[in-house]
């Protein structure tokens, strides 16, 4: 908990050009993933993003309740984002999602949706959970790197993973993956999604003002990012079923 | 088709979207796509290769009940014209009366809620839900035995190839296997210790699905289990 209960800086980016937690400006924070932690989930990822810590759990494809809302030819995805009590340094009030999860809720789901084949289950329904334990700046791109993997990790075919990351404008210079100060503090922020094969956008939002040049160099630093991220998600995957020799019996 | 399976060599891990080779015919191969001349894996499974072609394994998924599958179930409900059978699948499965039994008589108290049942995917088609059917032959009620449940995926590693793993498992052990394509399998071995085991086997298949060797080690795992308990 180094920077996380920490007051507005004076500099976000020092006279070195090293950022408030010390990374370069094109750095990303150290990523952690663990898939399939929980038993009861047909998949799950827990994901630990600098000092973000999201767990996301996928159930089905599953019969979908109310019967209504089936649709005759495609799986209904659905997605629920929401932040632990306890994730934010000031505790945020637990109840029903707020506006800011119901929209994040869907920009997620629109974000994981292309990846995957929703023709092959008609009538069911793939429910996807995002749970942040702990927030530091950039959860919606840890929720959506996390969720897509746990897609993966259920056996639900897809076109390809979702990778995640941010960018954003700090001290007036263009850095990937803002913390918690930067997304504060900072002049600009904008996640972005990508499904890296063919480098489709499936998330893209902007809060901020920017150039159309900083735009420009923003985007294709996003793309850069998510491709690093894409590679974590595929050895996380991979390591889960590395030659494991459990002798339990 | 036998030699050609037979021939299949183990390659690597594929992930959804990872690309595996060009595309020699215009409709994909199972847990696959194709886009262009390329098909790519669509999730999380074993690429096997050999000259001519290739297949994806998926490690896990749900069941998706096919045509003419043997499958494990359970009565959920009765209503006057069917059974309701759960199968381990987004898709429940539906047992009229006319599918059990020509007796019209018997029917309706032919099944109780609780029941499991073995039975065959007789329809399926997306627009309902699965017609099942025991009117075969060996299909029906299933009233003695220990039901093991994993991941349907690893029901053809529990086969084996040509049926190898379950033929020696139930050589080794001496015990009765049914398997339900949907990830149920039913063991009867005759004694609570047996059943047990092999039980415990099947999980350990289930787990350690994706090694190779496998059928050996198994192999070796019985026997000395069968010797331990022999003293």
């Amino acid at each position: 908990m180094s920077y996380f209960f920490r007051k507005e800086p004076e500099k976000l980016i020092d006279e070195n050009g090293k950022r408030i937690d010390g990374r370069d400006l094109y750095e990303l924070r150290p990523i952690k993933m663990k898939v399939g932690v929980l038993k009861n989930a047909n998949g799950s990822v827990y994901l630990e993003w600098g000092e973000n810590k999201v767990l996301a759990a996928v159930y089905g494809p599953k019969e979908i309740h109310p019967k209504h809302l089936s649709l005759p030819t495609k799986t209904r995805l659905r997605c629920k984002y929401s932040m632990s009590p306890f994730s934010t340094p000031e505790r945020k009030k637990p109840g029903p999602p707020d506006r800011r999860s119901i929209e994040l809720s869907k920009v997620i789901r629109e974000a994981l949706e292309p990846a995957i084949f929703i023709e092959k289950y008609p009538k069911t329904a793939i429910d996807v959970f995002i749970e942040i334990l702990q927030s530091a700046g950039g959860t919606r791109t840890a929720g959506i790197t996390a969720a897509s993997v746990a897609l993966a990790d259920a056996g639900i075919p897809m076109k390809d993973l979702v990778s995640a990351c941010s960018v954003g404008k700090v001290d007036g210079k263009i850095v990937l993956d803002l913390n918690s100060l930067e997304d504060m503090y900072g002049e600009g922020d904008m996640p972005v999604a990508i499904m890296p094969r063919k480098k489709k956008i499936t998330l893209l939002q902007l809060d901020g003002n920017f150039t159309r040049e900083e735009f420009k160099s923003a985007l294709k630093l996003a793309i850069d990012g998510c491709m690093k991220i894409y590679e974590i998600q595929r050895e996380a995957i991979l390591n889960r079923y590395k030659e494991q020799k459990i002798d339990l019996i | 088709m036998d030699k050609e399976e037979s021939s299949f060599e183990r390659k690597e891990i594929v992930i959804p979207g990872q690309w595996i080779g060009e595309a020699t015919r215009p409709v994909a191969p199972e847990n696959t796509f194709i886009e262009g001349r390329n098909v790519y894996s669509a999730v999380i499974g074993l690429l096997y290769r050999n000259k001519k072609s290739f297949k994806v394994v998926p490690l896990k998924g749900r069941y998706l009940p096919r045509v003419g599958d043997i499958v494990i179930g359970k009565i959920i409900d009765v209503s006057p014209l069917m059974w309701v059978v759960d199968i381990n699948s987004p898709y429940k499965g539906l047992l009229p009366y006319e599918k059990v039994s020509r007796e019209r008589k018997k029917m309706f108290n032919h099944y109780e809620v609780g029941d499991v049942v073995l039975a065959k995917v007789e329809v399926f088609n997306y627009t309902s839900n699965p017609i099942l059917s025991t009117k075969e032959r060996g299909l029906g009620k299933l009233s003695e035995g220990r039901l093991v449940r994993i991941s349907p995926a690893k029901i053809p590693r529990l086969i084996g190839r040509k049926g190898s793993m379950i033929s020696m498992i139930k050589k080794e052990t001496g015990s009765e296997i049914v398997i339900g394509k949907n990830g149920l399998v039913l063991v009867r071995g005759g004694n609570w210790e047996k059943e047990n085991l092999v039980a415990e086997i099947i999980k350990k298949i289930e787990r350690e699905s994706h090694t190779t060797g496998l059928t050996n080690r198994i192999q070796e795992l019985i026997r000395e289990k069968m010797g331990l308990k022999g003293d």
